[in-house]
């Protein structure tokens, strides 16, 4: 005897197509998603492009480099309130777009390490302090913000990368631990 | 962390950790890059007694995870 036909009810087809256009939709997003470089802190990290070009005329060229190590020797060395940690990673420094202190993290970060090393041996921290005055303090407000935007920027990538660690209290496979002899 | 205490042990463990330079480190090595090296070397450097740390909140795979599930609602 050959079986009885089954008859989904309409409702139950169409609740059904919609499940399935709504995954098919689901799985194009994700799919998007997932050949996109990695959303994380790496792919900024790891950017073939680390510089913000933010003026590239034939008379001006300015790019913010990324930030390195050395630069929180040099805010120290010029008492420059970003030198502390905490304030560059919990972004707790408030940016202002014009004043000296404006001008001198634009002169540090839109030049090569090696120069700004060079003039702290020449000219000195009161010197850099002048130089910056001189160099930025000129620019339109508008220009500052810009340079000051792209810095802003480099900051939140050092930031993301940086991690929070806690002692552990369990070994590699969840044993607890030994205390160390 | 404050001061410049955290540079001095950023610096010091990947010269220990990768055989740099200290002005490599500090000149040429890209900081937020030095943050990545620096929290693998952490990360991989169980001994018998265990990792002596563990990430407080999410590590950068939890985060791209996060910004992924993000990305698909």
């Amino acid at each position: 005897m050959p079986d009885a036909p089954i008859i989904i009810p309409k409702s139950v087809q169409d609740g059904v197509a919609a499940t399935l256009a709504a995954q098919a939709s689901d799985d194009k997003v994700g799919m998007k998603a997932a050949t996109a470089a990695l959303p994380g802190p790496m792919r900024d990290v790891f950017s073939p492009a680390p510089d913000i070009i933010v003026s590239d005329t034939p008379h001006q060229r300015i790019s913010v480099r990324r930030f390195v190590d050395r630069d929180f020797v040099f805010l120290s060395a010029l008492g420059h309130p970003l030198n502390r940690f905490s304030s560059f990673a919990d972004r707790s420094y408030s940016f202002e777009p014009s004043g000296e202190l404006a001008w001198q993290l634009c002169w540090l970060l839109t030049r090569p390490v090696a120069d700004i090393k060079a003039a702290f041996k020449t000219i000195g921290a009161e010197g850099i302090k002048e130089a910056a005055a001189d160099e930025f303090g000129e620019l339109p407000i508008f220009g500052i913000g810009k340079i000051m935007e792209a810095i802003a920027k480099q900051m939140t990538i050092y930031a993301s990368a940086h991690l929070e660690y806690e002692p552990n209290e369990t070994g590699a496979e969840g044993e607890k631990s030994s205390p160390k002899p | 962390m404050d001061g410049l205490g955290w540079l001095l042990d950023k610096t010091f463990r990947l010269m220990a950790t990768y055989d740099l330079t200290e002005d490599y480190v500090l000149d040429e090595l890209d900081g937020a890059k030095g943050w990545a090296m620096y929290n693998w070397s952490i990360a991989n450097e169980a001994n018998v007694w265990g990792t002596g740390l563990k990430i407080k909140g999410d590590g950068y795979i939890q985060q791209e995870k996060k910004r992924l599930a993000k990305l698909k609602n």
